[in-house]
């Protein structure tokens, strides 16, 4: 081989490497293009799910599996043994669940659940018991009957004093995240020093014991209400409400014990290092069965390690280092779906939700005219945004809440915001025509658009600004980082911020109760109240629709939240992006979680 | 030699103190607000809460005052509590600070490796089939970026081929094979534009010297070219590089940050990356200080080199 042929044959051998990833990529394109994200299943909304009526639940079977959706791969004889490892987009902030503000990945795994909100064989969305084996919820109390045979990972019991003692840390220490959640509870005859001496060291030992949590006997709390709370059970359910050990917790404080924490669930925590992984070990005393006879889990470790970037963690899943992961980008699910040795599972009930907000408080706004926020909202093609920056699993919504959620009018005789232009354009000229200020010298309506600083939100800022451009409005974009973004938003005491025009947010949405939503959008206390709702109305619809046990009574009541909310425009969902979940086909029997909580409790590696 | 090193030691004070300014009070700028994204919207929006944060973050105080009160800590050892995952700052660098030491200096040691034997024959051989290869190499070692390089790395070498794994970190003293064995792609990522840079100016500045009339004095005395080259040419070209390799660690520093997120490295660069998003002001604060440290010592062990390479040079 002479000089030149060898240059000719190392810039040939540099081609195909560059190329590779090329190829890779028009190979995933040249592919079949994947099937449509089938359609959600509705859930009988005409049958609520257990938890929405005061109905008590049946006792779990200890000897068989929560009955849920069939997992997605053949189930089989389950194996056990071996490590298994998960690569996970988000990095870890504390374990302990209601002072957890971020992802809680494999705190699920650490801690059991009051309840679990789980599919039925009937694919009904709804509580199925765990920590609480049975509950007797009536408007002014809510009994909860405990899981016998349960203990934390340090020997702790279980018992009733463990439940109480959780349910107070809940509503009573000042940093919880539950306490909004946990409304309606009777706290009139509390102490009020005792109280005060908890906001003096919330980072100390929780010894606060409250009148309103009782306990009858030992396995047995009580909830005493002064107002109804139909949604109490739902936001038991959620990962934040999660019990901890009494006694861990104490022995540690606060913020330690986030780092050290200490569960009742199938796997105890073994090392946590910031930034890089969290490792967990099977708990070999879990109280809950597997086919054979033995105490879950089947696999006897759990690795998750944190990878930020999206196509390294699918990397790491395809060269078989990592055999599962989560938030599959839509660009990635028609390839994936091609791959033999890979299983996909997209979510059909739950996802994280793309809205625009408009600010209700902002006097300089274009939008505190309805007939320009309703204009933007007819101007938006939903379907198209779904498609083209969520590809194969991206869904166009119509409402704020999800399919299958009680209170989802499935006849969809509720009005919501189809595109139509022609609308959109007569709804300018009208508020333009009747208050001229509004527009600018060039006749159209100019506004800012927020948006965060994201490759998506980014992508669905400059749709949107083309589609308002075609209306009638001039649109700036301003892009920023997340934590300006939330300054710019979100009003602080006494601190600049909480003003703008336009914004759009991405949330998750589950097929839980539907308080949830209403509650953090719209309520003047919701968590998510970014728009600014402060209207006594919305509360009380909210709250009475809260407070209402019989569900036939209750699911007019947030159909008319919605035609509210359709009246009112505050706000406006555009499209989900399903949740998804991607594993090695050694994975057997993984099952959907309604939110983003995805488990390994009865799962095996065959 | 130790008079010049202590008198560099005294220069540095007055940038430390100037960099400490600085790291403390950048993150204030930033818009954006600690205590709302440690509580959440909801619980921000409750005054007395929100007040409560503040206060146990130290931010209702005047801003010299809370530098005041960081820098004497920091001076003691104590560079404060993470605010987002409650760890002490000084056990978060000691995990962190290593993971990345270790892949800049393997970086560095890959990048020497290709660069001197590369640009050494370059200047001999100019414009030789070797010497355009050579600047191929480097146009292309300079232009492919840091995270396109890594992910063609993970698909060839561990998707493809399956002979290295994709990413993670293993400890040194844990497992050394395995260490190498996972750290080698990442240290080719970021190692591979170092080399590059360094493998042109090794050539330009050999090239130089093997112009210069001493040189030729050699080859007039008769000595072998080898040692013309080695002890006459290369010592003297080599200071420039020094210089250059200075200036390079405080780059690599910036370039660890994409490399470890590409790799799931838990180096100290994406960590400081993920805190200035968080508005972690502790640890950004710390590692903007740990970080202009490194630089400062950098620059100071390469004026340090200086006088071992090139004997004409003397300090005072």
């Amino acid at each position: 081989m002479n000089r030149r042929q060898l240059i000719k044959a190392l810039g040939l051998g540099a081609a195909t490497l560059a190329s590779m990833p090329l190829l890779q990529a028009c190979g995933q394109s040249a592919q079949a293009p994947a099937k449509p994200a089938e359609p959600s299943k509705p859930t009988d909304a005409s049958k609520p799910a257990t938890g929405a009526t005061a109905a008590p639940a049946k006792p779990a079977d200890a000897s068989k599996p929560t009955d849920t959706k069939p997992a997605a791969k053949a189930a089989g004889t389950p194996k056990r043994g071996g490590q298994f490892n998960v690569v996970v987009q988000n990095d870890w902030v504390s374990f302990d669940p209601p002072f957890n503000t971020a992802e809680p990945n494999g705190s699920n795994m650490i801690f059991g659940s009051w309840v679990n909100w789980l599919q039925d064989a009937g694919g009904k969305w709804g509580p199925q018991p765990d920590m609480i084996a049975e509950w007797d919820q009536k408007p002014d109390a809510l009994t909860l009957k405990l899981q016998k045979g349960a203990k934390f990972h340090d020997g702790t019991p279980w018992d009733a004093k463990a439940a109480k003692w959780n349910l107070d840390r809940l509503i009573f220490h000042p940093s919880s995240g539950l306490r909004a959640n946990m409304r309606g509870i009777d706290i009139a005859g509390e102490d009020q020093s005792a109280l005060d001496k908890l906001k003096a060291d919330p980072n100390g030992a929780f010894t606060f014991s409250s009148k309103a949590v009782e306990v009858t006997d030992d396995a047995t709390v009580r909830l005493r209400f002064s107002a109804p709370n139909a949604a109490i059970i739902s936001a038991l359910s959620g990962p934040n409400a999660a019990p901890v050990s009494p006694e861990a917790y104490n022995k540690a404080g606060k913020d330690a014990f986030g780092r050290a924490p200490v569960g009742a669930g199938p796997y105890r925590f073994v090392e946590w290092q910031s930034g890089s992984h969290v490792t967990l070990e099977r708990n070999p005393d879990y109280w809950r069965k597997g086919a054979d006879g033995q105490p879950l889990p089947y696999i006897d470790k759990l690795q998750y390690r944190l990878i930020v970037d999206d196509s390294v963690r699918l990397l790491e899943l395809r060269s078989g280092n990592a055999q599962f992961t989560e938030l599959i980008q839509g660009k990635d699910v028609a390839g994936l779906k091609n791959e033999p040795s890979i299983t996909l599972v997209e979510s059909q009930a739950s996802g994280n939700n793309y809205r625009v907000i408009f600010d209700a408080t902002n006097p300089e706004s274009p939008f505190r005219n309805l007939k320009l926020r309703q204009a933007m909202l007819y101007a938006l093609e939903r379907d198209a945004i779904a498609k083209t920056l969520g590809f194969a699993s991206g869904v166009s919504r119509k409402y704020l809440l999800p399919k299958g959620s009680l209170g989802y009018d499935e006849s969809e005789k509720v009005p919501f915001y189809a595109y139509d232009k022609a609308k959109a354009e007569a709804l300018v000229k009208e508020a333009v025509a009747e208050d001229k200020s509004l527009a600018g010298p060039d006749g159209r309506v100019a506004f800012t658009f927020s948006v965060i600083d994201r490759a998506v939100d980014k992508a669905q800022s400059e749709m949107i600004k083309q589609m308002g451009e075609q209306v009638g409005f001039a649109v700036t974009l301003e892009t920023l980082e997340r934590a300006a973004w939330t300054a710019k938003l979100v009003k602080r005491p006494g601190q600049p911020g909480g003003k703008f025009d336009m914004a759009s947010m991405r949330n998750p949405v589950t097929a839980d109760d539907p308080d949830g939503q209403w509650r953090a959008y719209y309520h003047s206390g919701g968590s998510f109240n970014v728009a600014h709702v402060e209207d006594k109305e919305w509360d009380k619809l909210i709250d009475d629709a809260a407070a209402t046990f019989d569900v036939e009574k209750r699911k007019p009541l947030y159909f008319d939240l919605e035609k509210r909310a359709f009246e009112q425009a505050w706000y406006s969902t555009l499209w989900q992006q399903n949740w998804n979940w991607a594993f090695t086909n050694k994975l057997a029997s993984f099952v959907e979680p309604v939110t983003n909580r995805w488990h390994f409790t009865e799962s095996w590696l065959s | 030699m130790g008079t010049y090193i202590i008198q560099r030691v005294v220069q540095m004070v007055p940038v430390m103190i100037a960099a400490s300014i600085i790291s403390f009070s950048i993150i204030f700028l930033l818009p954006g607000d600690p205590a709302l994204l440690i509580l959440g919207d909801q619980l921000a929006s409750n005054r007395e809460v929100y007040e409560a944060k503040r206060t146990e973050l130290g931010l209702d105080r005047p801003l010299p005052i809370q530098y005041l009160d960081w820098l004497g800590k920091t001076v003691r050892g104590d560079l404060g509590i993470s605010t987002r995952d409650k760890q002490p700052v000084t056990t978060g660098i000691a995990q962190r600070l290593p993971v990345t030491l270790e892949l800049t200096v393997l970086a560095m040691l890959l990048a020497l490796t290709i660069s001197l034997p590369a640009g050494i024959i370059s200047a001999l051989r100019p414009n030789s089939g070797w010497d355009i290869f050579a600047s191929l190499f480097a146009f292309g070692g300079v232009a492919i970026p840091h995270f396109w390089l890594g992910i063609l790395l993970i698909y060839a070498l561990a998707v493809v081929f399956r002979i290295l794994p994709p990413s993670g970190y293993v400890p040194f003293a844990e497992d050394p094979a395995q260490n190498l064995t996972r750290m080698l792609m990442p240290a080719v990522t970021l190692g591979l534009g170092l080399s590059a840079v360094l493998m042109r100016q090794v050539r330009s500045s050999l090239l130089e010297v093997l112009h210069a009339d001493y040189i030729t004095t050699a080859r007039a005395k008769g000595l072998a070219p080898k040692l013309v080259v080695m002890r006459h040419a290369l010592r003297n070209g080599l200071i420039p590089v020094v210089t250059v390799i200075g200036l390079q660690l405080g780059l690599l520093f910036g370039g660890a940050i994409i490399t470890e997120s590409i790799f799931s490295i838990p180096g100290i660069g994406r960590w400081a990356v993920d805190s200035i998003l968080q508005r972690d002001f502790p640890v950004v604060q710390a590692v903007s200080l740990v970080m202009a440290i490194g630089v400062l010592t950098s620059n100071l062990l390469a004026d340090i080199a200086y006088a071992y390479i090139d004997p004409r040079i003397h300090y005072r």
